[in-house]
């Protein structure tokens, strides 16, 4: 199977999320971990970078799915950044744009955060 | 045929042959000549049916096909009355010899010299031949050769024992060691001696035999010997075969020889193995042991017969006075099998043994042989446990890195093992750590295969669910298809006819794990059918549908959706879209897709998924073609890597717009498994097409 990476870096109170390679069935428990670990350690201001993303199914999607609601309530956000194209489709296609923002890189994601 | 044949050339032809030679002797067959030419011809007539019967019961199928103890057996019952043959009827018996001249008043005898003669002549083949058989059991190279020189041997000896030349006297039998004898015929004697001696050495039938065996075959042969030896060198009188015909009386003497030799050499043989046999005996009995061991692994699932035999194996085969097996469970190392001891006994061993124990064991993986443990000082604290303990083996478990327990066997006195035993009993254990990792790996492949037959049922499942034959719609042809992925998919499509003017076309696709979308894709399907006749927009069926899959469904999971209603008569088509791949219309080859605003089903509220869905109603004309599909064939993948994608879609379904929907059907499913030629499908792969007739 195609290889997968999910890599954090902390920025201050935030938490960003690298995300790398083929996101499917096979990689999106990984991608879960990271996720996991963070709401874990409370840290729920999230942004996940999707520069390096080649591909995502619907498992991924379920992955972010499977979080929003628990992070939103605790005060928190995932905000999406830097897209490629294709995987922008994806999400625009499945409605995601209404519910989640979407940012065409990861400064203005974490100046959202900053200044609300 | 082959049979009689055998039988004829075997038994009845030397018969004829021989009473033929009988027949010179008492003048029924005439020959002319005089002495000595009778005697020539009469020799070589017996001689014919000597080789011919040597020659064809060597094929016999009491020799060929029997085993080595018949072997032996029937060596032993052929051995005795032809000792006893020649003993008790010595040539002097019978008062005459040949050739020929038989006086009318010594017929009688003949007769009975004949078949004396015949009698012992078919003992001393057969017994020829076993000793043959015998010789090259578990032949080497050399074993051939050595059998062809002892045979020539035997061949010159038998001719340099004849007399010399055809004026012979009646009574004439050489003694042995007539003082006559010339030069060449000692050489001779000599050279077939020494090829019958080394013949002597091809005893290896004789590891065949257990020790009971050996012993039995041992005094046979001593017997055989006791009775044999008095003939062989008795240089007085001649064997009873020899009566008839000297040539017989040779070839069985020296049939005698060569056996006495044989047999003395195997008993010598065997008397020097005994010993070493014994030790054989001990060995192969631990081979067993270990196949015995391995059997066991194979056969059952659960371990503890395999470590009861284990433990008795030890304390039985290797003469351990206790044995004690300890494994891992939860982290501690516990007594699981002992025998010969209580379990609290080395449960209660004091903790400095069990610490040094632990160390050599576990965290060097050594075997431990400690031949006086308390002399030796080598293991500390063993005087405080309260076992007597005079040598002790201890082998670690292992299983590649892991140590998962260890084998423990003892004796009370010291020097209680050999260095091989220790060898076998880290034999044992290795055969337990196989043992544990097989059960293992059987659970794994139980879960596995339950995996896998529950997705093969929910595949099964979901293609029940498929339509299995479209509705007519007058006007219009509809045509789709589903091809499966390897896991499951989740794709569906249906078509519903309600009334003259409303068919409606539903693709969706439902995301999450495994078999779960196959009974989630039941439920929806039963949903919309339920739905459907009690909604005249498409839009109330997906909020109803939104609520029943927020509040049933897991969170992870979600569908997207491709409603349509086609209305036959209006020729009008009414589609919403819930997150999924837009709707398609190809009409003169161009296609337009239908890319409304809408969020997939089961990921949001109610309220958000009102706002956002969007309805948009089209009309067709002749020729149009409407395309419904899923993800899974835009993002089916090739060898290369690359997905099959929008544009291609395209191109593809504006080529084929103007054929017939099953044609265009058709060359998708063709272009499909040409284009993922190689690789495995991830995804199903769904399309629909509705076009309205010309």
């Amino acid at each position: 199977m195609n290889g997968f990476e999910a890599k954090r870096e902390d920025k201050e109170e935030i938490s960003v999320v690298y995300l790398k390679g083929y996101l499917d069935a096979h990689t999106a428990s990984e991608f879960e971990s990271a996720l996991q670990e963070l709401v874990d350690e409370g840290r729920v201001c999230i942004i996940v970078n999707m520069c390096g993303l080649n591909y995502i199914s619907s498992a991924g999607l379920g992955v972010f799915m499977g979080f929003i609601e628990d992070i939103r309530n605790k005060g928190g956000d995932i905000k999406l950044a830097e897209m490629t194209d294709k995987v922008f489709r994806v999400f625009d296609l499945l409605g995601f744009p209404m519910l989640y923002e979407i940012f065409k890189d990861e400064g203005a994601a974490i100046a959202k955060y900053r200044k609300p | 045929m082959h049979r009689t044949f055998q039988t004829l050339t075997a038994w009845i032809l030397p018969v004829l042959i021989f009473f033929l030679a009988y027949a010179v002797d008492v003048r029924l067959v005439d020959v002319t000549g005089g002495e000595s030419n009778k005697f020539m011809i009469r020799e070589l007539t017996v001689a014919a049916g000597l080789i011919l019967m040597i020659w064809s019961s060597r094929r016999s199928p009491c020799l060929v096909q029997s085993g080595l103890v018949q072997k032996l057996r029937l060596f032993g019952v052929l051995t005795f009355p032809f000792l006893i043959l020649e003993m008790a009827f010595s040539g002097d018996y019978f008062g005459i010899r040949p050739p020929v001249n038989i006086l009318p008043g010594e017929t009688g005898q003949a007769h009975f010299a004949v078949l004396f003669a015949l009698t012992g002549t078919i003992m001393a083949v057969w017994i020829f031949h076993i000793i043959r058989s015998l010789i090259f059991i578990q032949q080497s190279r050399t074993t051939r050769g050595n059998y062809r020189f002892m045979a020539i041997f035997l061949i010159l000896y038998i001719i340099s024992r004849l007399p010399a030349d055809g004026n012979a006297p009646i009574l004439f039998l050489p003694s042995r060691m007539d003082t006559s004898m010339v030069p060449v015929d000692i050489i001779i004697l000599a050279l077939f001696l020494f090829s019958v001696f080394i013949n002597g050495f091809r005893c290896k039938w004789m590891h065949y035999l257990n020790h009971q065996q050996k012993i039995a075959v041992f005094f046979l042969f001593i017997v055989i010997n006791v009775l044999a030896v008095p003939r062989v060198l008795d240089s007085q009188t001649w064997l009873s075969t020899g009566s008839f015909s000297p040539l017989l009386g040779e070839f069985a003497h020296a049939v005698l020889i060569i056996m006495v030799i044989y047999v003395s050499m195997a008993c010598l043989g065997i008397l020097l193995q005994l010993p070493a046999a014994k030790l054989m005996d001990q060995r192969k009995k631990e081979i067993e042991s270990l196949q015995t061991l391995s059997a066991t692994i194979g056969s059952v699932f659960d371990n503890d017969a395999l470590f009861e035999k284990t433990t008795n194996l030890c304390k039985n085969l290797l003469h351990a006075d206790f044995v004690w097996m300890s494994l891992k469970t939860d982290d501690r190392y516990a007594v699981v099998r002992s025998a010969g001891i209580r379990r609290s006994v080395p449960d209660s061993m004091p903790s400095e043994m069990n610490a040094f124990l632990h160390t050599k064991l576990v965290e060097n993986r050594e075997t431990l042989f400690f031949s006086d443990v308390y002399r030796g000082k080598q293991v500390p604290g063993v005087k405080r446990w309260n076992q007597r303990i005079g040598s002790l083996v201890a082998a670690p478990i292992r299983l590649k890195d892991q140590v998962l327990g260890a084998l423990y066997a003892g004796t009370l006195e010291s020097y209680g093992f050999l260095e091989e035993t220790g060898d076998m009993i880290q034999a044992y254990a290795n055969q337990v750590a196989v043992a544990i990792e097989n059960s293992r790996l059987v659970q794994v492949t139980i879960e596995q295969e339950r995996y896998r037959e529950e997705l093969r049922l929910a595949h099964v499942a979901q293609m029940r669910l498929l339509p299995q034959e479209m509705p007519d719609c007058p006007g219009y042809n509809i045509q789709g298809f589903c091809m499966t992925a390897n896991d499951i998919g989740g794709d569906f499509y249906d078509v519903i006819s309600l009334s003259e003017d409303r068919l409606d076309l539903v693709v969706g696709d439902v995301s999450g794990k495994g078999a779960d979308a196959a009974f989630y894709m039941a439920e929806l399907k039963g949903m919309i059918r339920s739905l459907a006749p009690h909604h005249t927009s498409p839009k109330d069926i997906l909020l109803e549908m939104n609520e029943y899959l927020c509040r049933h469904f897991d969170q992870q999971t979600f569908v997207t959706l491709l409603y349509a209603i086609l209305y036959p008569k209006r020729k009008q088509i009414r589609a919403v879209r819930a997150g999924h791949p837009p709707l398609g219309i190809v009409r003169q080859k161009e296609v337009t897709w239908i890319e409304t605003k809408g969020l997939g089903l089961g990921i949001s509220s109610n309220d958000l998924l009102k706002k956002s869905l969007r309805m948009k109603t089209l009309p067709l004309v002749k020729n149009d073609l409407v395309v419904m599909y899923t993800d899974g064939l835009v993002e089916a993948r090739n060898k290369e890597g690359q997905e099959f994608g929008e544009m291609r879609l395209q191109e593809l379904i504006s080529d084929l717009s103007s054929g017939e929907v099953q044609h265009i059907i058709d060359e998708t499913r063709k272009e499909m498994n040409r284009f993922t030629e190689g690789v495995s499908r991830h995804d199903d792969i769904t399309l629909m097409l509705v076009k309205v007739n010309p």
